[in-house]
């Protein structure tokens, strides 16, 4: 790749600021994997399908093999590497190691980070809002018995844990 | 067959893999940062099959950032040919290039290699180079394939049945004869793909001072995928090590060398240079293995009752355009087990395998999964015809425990197995009677409520014999080493390849269990062949088993070592009177076990 193609960017990530050099044709999951060495974030379809590359721009869900790293000045990105603070699973991660809601892994950080956002939104979601939520990560592992599960365990777990917070 | 009373199997214990899983610290292939790797990418036929005329990369090469640009004729000097030739009656011998040079055999065929700085750089130049292809008419299901008519998919071969197996046991026709009535069914599967969500990759590292490759790649077979690459590469096993970390699924995928990952290391020894390449899902689509596609028909000879007289198959299979696999071994293996847990002794097969223009299958999940679909499907037809109850019918035919060992009509011998048990605490825990009144009182207001019954004896593991007589690379055999560190944790290893079953949880239990300790203390090794013992690796449901089991053993034998070394501490030489439990020796006393003031970290 020549030089002329490259652009400095700063991205916002995990709130970290970072310089990085790149041609403005590189996805956000290349920038994400490489320049900021997050493996995390994974490649599973580079075409929108699968939901394995789901990060959050500014609170929100995003295929980060659909947008482009240049696009990212000014938005803060989350990916998975944020979710557990300081060594401690979320609740729903807790709650999908827990609830058996994960085999292989690879789909996994797509999940978490697609469903840290829907709970937010929705605290006391049913199993059918949950179902259809999911419908955009695709499993190949699970069957998705056990991911649904850990989800309605993790709001629940989150409504007291908030319960208890503004107690 | 009575069981060992567990102390630690058994028990549900969180997965040992989950924490690095759930917070994106797993490695994957694509994960591993290799600097100065260079990128590969594949240019693939378009045609189902044509014939390659000529090719033109010039223009690729001047591609910005293009290192080299190969093809088949260049790969043919840097590897050998694949040849899948095992003595099988009946199973024509297949030789297959590296890359294709005379022709393309399916749309999607990778047809030349352009390896460049960036990946992004080398699909650019893949769009840049030209292929001169003449369109050959295709093959594309299975009863055109067997037309003598039809394109040759591989000239070589005297035709596309490229397996062929028949065998009759007892007089399956003359039972026919006898029957009340003679029960005929088809079935037919279209083909499937495995699909895991981590697409096939790898990066191939050479070392020219040592002679030796590293090769990271996701793989359920690591040993066996290590003899086939260095025998490609014409190397010896030691110039060899792969390494397997965490694979995002197989499901049978991921046990072949495919022609992409031998070219990657082929041309990271040629050019001296690291070589990475992953793939995309349209390229997982395309041209990783496919499975099944199968056409099948049984005829079951019955009494009145039911009872199976004689059974013959007929399978039909649309292997693809190449053998990745010998083209015997999937459907045959269901021919031999078909008959399972159910008595009949007169029974035949004629197992057709045929080659298509489409990408070569593999197993998938449960490869021989359709043996319970065509043996109970079968009995639910004798039953729809004769008017009979599916579960009476099962009854009448399958083994009762005392009928064990029994020698199955293809030679197999079933012992130790629980198919009667198992059905009959299936329908007493359905409450069987119950639902066929809900049933009945369903329709009659229209609600229509199904049950189904399934039982299947499958092979789980094969010794070394069959692994050999059948072509499948590798000794056959499992080991396994466990090794006991001076503060008493475990490190142990078995050469299996993990793709998400959480072997690192559960082979921890089977090392708990035949020493003693707590599974915390253990710590499993796997998916590295300088680390693992050689292995035939995770496929067919093999890895509780052979894996599992010599785990399981050799543990066991660490565990009657530790206390020989323990009653020498203690003074005692009755052994049996020890035993390791929770890493802490205990001597039976008065009947009673009681700590002794050895540990596992004394010894």
């Amino acid at each position: 790749m020549s030089s002329m193609d490259q652009q400095v960017i700063t991205l916002t990530v995990n709130g970290e600021n970072r310089d990085v050099s790149v041609a403005p044709r590189k996805l956000l999951v290349d920038v994400l994997r490489e320049d900021c060495r997050l493996t995390g974030t994974h490649v599973g379809c580079e075409h929108g399908v699968c939901g394995a590359c789901t990060v959050l721009v500014d609170g929100r869900p995003l295929r980060a093999c659909l947008t482009y790293a240049i696009q990212m000045e000014g938005h803060e990105v989350l990916t998975i590497e944020s979710v557990a603070a300081n060594g401690k699973l979320s609740p729903l991660q807790q709650a999908l190691h827990e609830e058996h809601g994960l085999q292989c892994g690879f789909c996994t950080p797509g999940i978490v980070m697609t469903f840290e956002a829907f709970l937010r939104q929705n605290p006391a979601p049913t199993e059918d809002e949950i179902r259809e939520a999911l419908s955009g990560n695709l499993c190949r592992c699970t069957g998705y018995q056990n991911i649904v599960k850990a989800i309605l365990k993790a709001a629940t777990q989150m409504r007291l844990d908030s319960d208890y917070v503004a107690s | 067959m009575s069981l060992p009373e567990f102390h630690y199997i058994g028990k549900a214990l969180p997965r040992k893999e989950d924490y690095r899983l759930l917070t994106g610290h797993g490695c994957y292939v694509d994960d591993l940062e290799v600097p100065g790797a260079l990128h590969a990418c594949f240019v693939r036929s378009p045609h189902a099959h044509a014939r390659i005329l000529a090719f033109d990369v010039k223009l690729a090469l001047a591609m910005p950032g293009v290192v080299a640009v190969v093809t088949g004729e260049d790969l043919a000097q840097w590897t050998t040919r694949a040849r899948m030739a095992p003595p099988i009656e009946g199973l024509q011998p297949m030789e297959m290039d590296t890359l294709p040079i005379d022709k393309v055999r399916f749309q999607g065929d990778p047809v030349a290699c352009v390896i460049a700085t960036d990946r992004y750089l080398a699909e650019d130049a893949m769009e840049q180079v030209r292929v001169d292809y003449d369109p050959l008419p295709a093959v594309t299901d299975m009863w055109q394939a067997l037309d003598p008519a039809a394109p040759r998919v591989d000239e070589t071969l005297s035709s596309n049945l490229v397996s062929h197996q028949h065998a009759v046991h007892g007089d399956p026709k003359g039972r026919q004869r006898d029957a009340h009535r003679v029960v005929e069914r088809t079935f037919a599967m279209h083909r499937q793909t495995h699909l895991p969500i981590e697409t096939r990759g790898c990066i191939a590292i050479w070392d020219e001072g040592r002679s030796h490759l590293t090769f990271h790649v996701g793989t359920q077979v690591p040993h066996p995928y290590r003899t086939t690459l260095a025998g490609r590469l014409r190397l010896s096993e030691s110039q060899v090590t792969v390494i397997s970390q965490d694979v995002g699924g197989g499901f049978g995928q991921k046990i072949a060398l495919y022609r992409e990952e031998l070219t990657v290391a082929a041309m990271a020894r040629h050019l001296k240079r690291p070589i990475r390449w992953r793939e995309d899902r349209l390229e997982n689509l395309l041209s990783s293995s496919q499975a099944r596609e199968d056409a099948c028909l049984t005829r079951a000879a019955v009494d009145a009752q039911g009872r199976l007289l004689s059974l013959e198959l007929e399978i039909l299979e649309d292997f693809g355009a190449y053998s990745f696999y010998p083209g015997n071994y999937l459907a045959r293996v269901v021919a031999m087990i078909l008959t399972g847990p159910y008595k009949v002794q007169d029974y035949s097969y004629d197992v057709r395998v045929v080659l298509s223009n489409k990408v070569g299958n593999g197993p998938m999940r449960a490869p021989m999964a359709i043996t319970s679909w065509l043996m109970e499907g079968t009995l639910d037809a004798v039953a729809r015809e004769l008017a009979l109850d599916p579960l009476d019918v099962r009854r009448i035919n399958m083994l009762h425990a005392d009928e064990l060992p029994y020698r199955m009509a293809t030679g197999e011998l079933l012992a130790d197995i629980t198919p009667r048990e198992t059905l009959e605490a299936a329908v007493a825990a359905i409450g069987y009677e119950d639902f066929r009144k809900r049933q009945q009182e369903g329709r009659a207001r229209g609600a229509y409520l199904g049950l189904g019954i399934c039982t299947v004896v499958e092979s789980t593991t094969y010794g070394s014999q069959f692994y050999k007589a059948a072509g499948i690379a590798g000794s056959g055999h499992e080991a396994a080493w466990l090794r006991i560190e001076p503060t008493g944790v475990v490190n142990a290893s078995v050469g299996l390849g993990a793709t998400g079953q959480g072997y690192e949880t559960s082979l921890a239990h089977a090392v708990a269990e035949g020493l003693g300790v707590s599974t915390e203390c253990v710590r499993i090794y796997l998916g590295h062949t300088d680390i693992a013992p050689y292995g035939m690796g995770s496929r067919g449901a093999r890895g509780g088993t052979a894996g599992g089991g010599t785990l399981y053993l050799c543990a066991q034998e660490a565990q009657s070592k530790v206390l020989a070394i323990a009653g020498t501490l203690l003074g005692t030489t009755e052994l049996n009177a020890l035993r390791l439990r929770d890493s802490q020796v205990e001597q039976m006393i008065d009947g009673l076990w009681v700590a002794t003031t050895v540990s596992l970290a004394d010894v």
